[in-house]
């Protein structure tokens, strides 16, 4: 005979609830992004990001160009940050990454792009959530990258050197990065002033993931990072390092 | 004479509990000594925690109070599922928890819904999960990757929440996890709109063991360490360790646990049944403060069960016969040399009757 083991009284309790309804980061209901405007979002976007306590508003900051820029992310990391997620205008990241897309600056130093998480599909669903991370390393370069990884038998074989837009390039990738589940990722690597010797180093992630509420490695459709992996390379060097 | 639960299936009695704000509560008695915890919202941070842990034991102190079983509705749960409520018992991890069991009958299982509150929950988790409005509640939803595991979290704050998850019994359930669970929850919304406090009357027996606060027992033993601190993990444990750095050492040997005192409110089976007579290596059993308490040696350590009160025990359904549980302190120790100490300085402090 089966049981129920724990009696109850039940409080049906309805709307004593005045002052409840704080916003939390990550809130239900975040502010889009301005679409079209090269201006920081309504409210912030820090509330969207998985560190807001770590997370730096975005702010539009006017970038310097190549040396001026490296000798500028070795004073100060966080305006390079600034300058990085300033670079490229807002209408460009509505072509990318959809309207209602938003910028900030994680843990000081590196600029995040996000498309909005909260977008939905034609079918009403929850999209993937497509995130670009831009960081300038003044001090390394990819020949040292390149030595450290290849001496080492669990990485040698997940790097592989390429050109983007003229610039030589190396991209780092586990197979699963690209196996069409859950998060996708293109790790790139550029030497911005074109010799891999050289310090100035600037590190872009592109990733996708499933949408929010799916499993971590639901299957996820990368078509559209392989589409803009490329150009999007090439809209930060062209207005970053021309 | 032991008051024992028995089959009740879900008598909706239709009381009322007055509420004020979301954290508040009806119940407004004071504590009567150092270990118990007001739960009117005014919880006092035990002096023994430092600083930067003060704001999640302030936290971990709130959410003690609300009623995890009161949280779940077994009417919703069988609506919603279309299956009959079979067993809710409160869990032997620790009193935040509680779970909700369903079937078609004996031994056909269907539906189980494990509740937790105050589960860690920040805003990396509030990303990964589905936003929704549910019940006019706001919600996060997330899904598994075969349609029998769905979770549900309510944000309490910014750190911590009340997390609902379903898991079906069989590979092919009736309807997906997250259909079931989206219903139950719904259902739930006029219940978790003003959490349920332990005392309230809306499950019984009441746990009173909930009233005090781990950490007050845990500070009975700081006197053990040296620079002595305390750290919750939870709405009922709290730990008391050294914030001395140390030297790394070896591997502590086998049986040999983490230099520090765990204490954890957890419901559980009679611990006397972890005594295996004429074996000197296994549980023993002492008195002290007039509870019963078994010490047992495990590979990570010494657990000490205290019965907190042999008269209010719970009867398990899907368990053998005369196998109730009762509240009990879960008493952790490096070895079960020092346990017998730890645990009659605990009760000493928090213990008396």
């Amino acid at each position: 005979m089966s049981r129920l083991t724990v009696a109850f009284a039940a409080t049906t309790l309805a709307g004593l609830l005045a002052g409840c309804t704080t916003i939390l980061p990550g809130t239900p209901k975040p502010e889009p992004g301005p679409s079209g405007e090269d201006a920081p979002a309504a409210g912030g976007s820090c509330a969207r990001s998985t560190s807001p306590e770590q997370c730096v508003e975005w702010r539009n900051t006017q970038p310097k160009t190549g040396e001026q820029l490296i000798a500028q992310a070795k004073q100060d990391a966080l305006i390079t940050a600034q300058m990085l997620c300033s670079a490229v205008p807002a209408q460009v990241w509505d072509r990318y990454l959809g309207a209602g897309h938003y910028r900030l600056i994680d843990e000081g130093r590196a600029c995040t792009i996000s498309s909005d998480d909260t977008a939905k599909t034609p079918d009403g669903k929850l999209a993937a959530i497509t995130e670009i991370q831009i960081y300038l390393s003044p001090t390394e370069s990819i020949a040292r990258d390149l030595q450290i990884l290849r001496s080492r038998k669990d990485t040698a074989g997940m790097v592989t050197e390429l050109s983007l837009a003229g610039k030589p390039a190396m991209r780092v990738g586990r197979e699963d990065d690209a196996d069409g589940k859950g998060p996708e990722k293109e790790e790139l690597s550029v030497a911005v002033l074109g010799d891999v010797t050289q310090s100035g180093t600037l590190r872009i992630r592109q990733s996708m993931r499933p949408p929010r509420g799916q499993p971590a490695e639901a299957p996820v459709d990368r078509s559209t990072l392989d589409a803009m992996r490329d150009a999007v390379i090439g809209e930060f060097l062209t207005v970053l390092f021309p | 004479m032991a008051l024992r639960q028995r089959f009740t299936p879900v008598a909706l009695l239709g009381a009322v509990l007055m509420a004020t704000a979301c954290t508040g509560s009806g119940n407004d008695r004071d504590p009567a000594d150092a270990g118990e915890t007001r739960q009117d919202g005014e919880y006092q941070v035990n002096a023994g925690v430092p600083e930067q842990y003060r704001a999640k034991a302030l936290a971990d102190g709130k959410h003690r109070a609300i009623d995890a079983c009161g949280l779940h509705d077994p009417d919703a749960a069988q609506k919603a599922t279309g299956d009959r409520g079979d067993e809710i018992l409160p869990s032997t991890s620790g009193l935040q928890e509680c779970t909700l069991r369903l079937h078609q009958g004996e031994f056909k299982s269907t539906w189980t819904l494990y509740l937790e509150v105050g589960t860690a929950y920040d805003a990396g988790s509030r990303k990964n999960d589905a936003p929704e409005q549910l019940g006019g509640m706001d919600v996060f939803v997330s899904e598994g990757e075969d349609g029998k595991r769905c979770e549900i979290s309510k944000p309490l704050d910014d750190k911590h929440a009340v997390q609902v998850r379903a898991s079906a019994s069989n590979d092919t359930p009736a309807k997906p996890a997250c259909q079931v669970l989206r219903e139950y929850v719904t259902a739930l919304a006029p219940v978790w709109k003003n959490m349920p406090k332990h005392g309230g009357g809306r499950t019984a027996p009441e746990l009173t063991l909930v009233k005090l606060d781990p950490c007050a027992a845990a500070a009975a033993t700081l006197d053990m360490f040296e620079e002595g601190f305390l750290k919750t993990s939870g709405p009922m444990a709290c730990t008391a360790r050294s914030a001395k750095v140390m030297p790394p050492q070896q591997k502590p040997a086998k049986g040999v646990g983490q230099p520090e005192v765990s204490v954890t409110w957890i419901m559980a089976s009679d611990p006397a049944k972890l005594i295996r007579p004429g074996d000197n290596n296994t549980a023993r059993e002492i008195t002290v403060e007039g509870r019963k308490a078994v010490l047992s040696p495990g590979s990570y350590g010494c657990s000490t069960y205290v019965v907190w009160d042999d008269q209010i025990k719970v009867d398990q359904d899907n368990r053998a016969a005369d196998d109730d549980l009762t509240q009990q302190m879960r008493i952790q120790t490096a070895t079960c040399d020092t346990a017998e100490e730890v645990t009659k300085k605990i009760l000493a402090r928090v213990g008396r009757r």
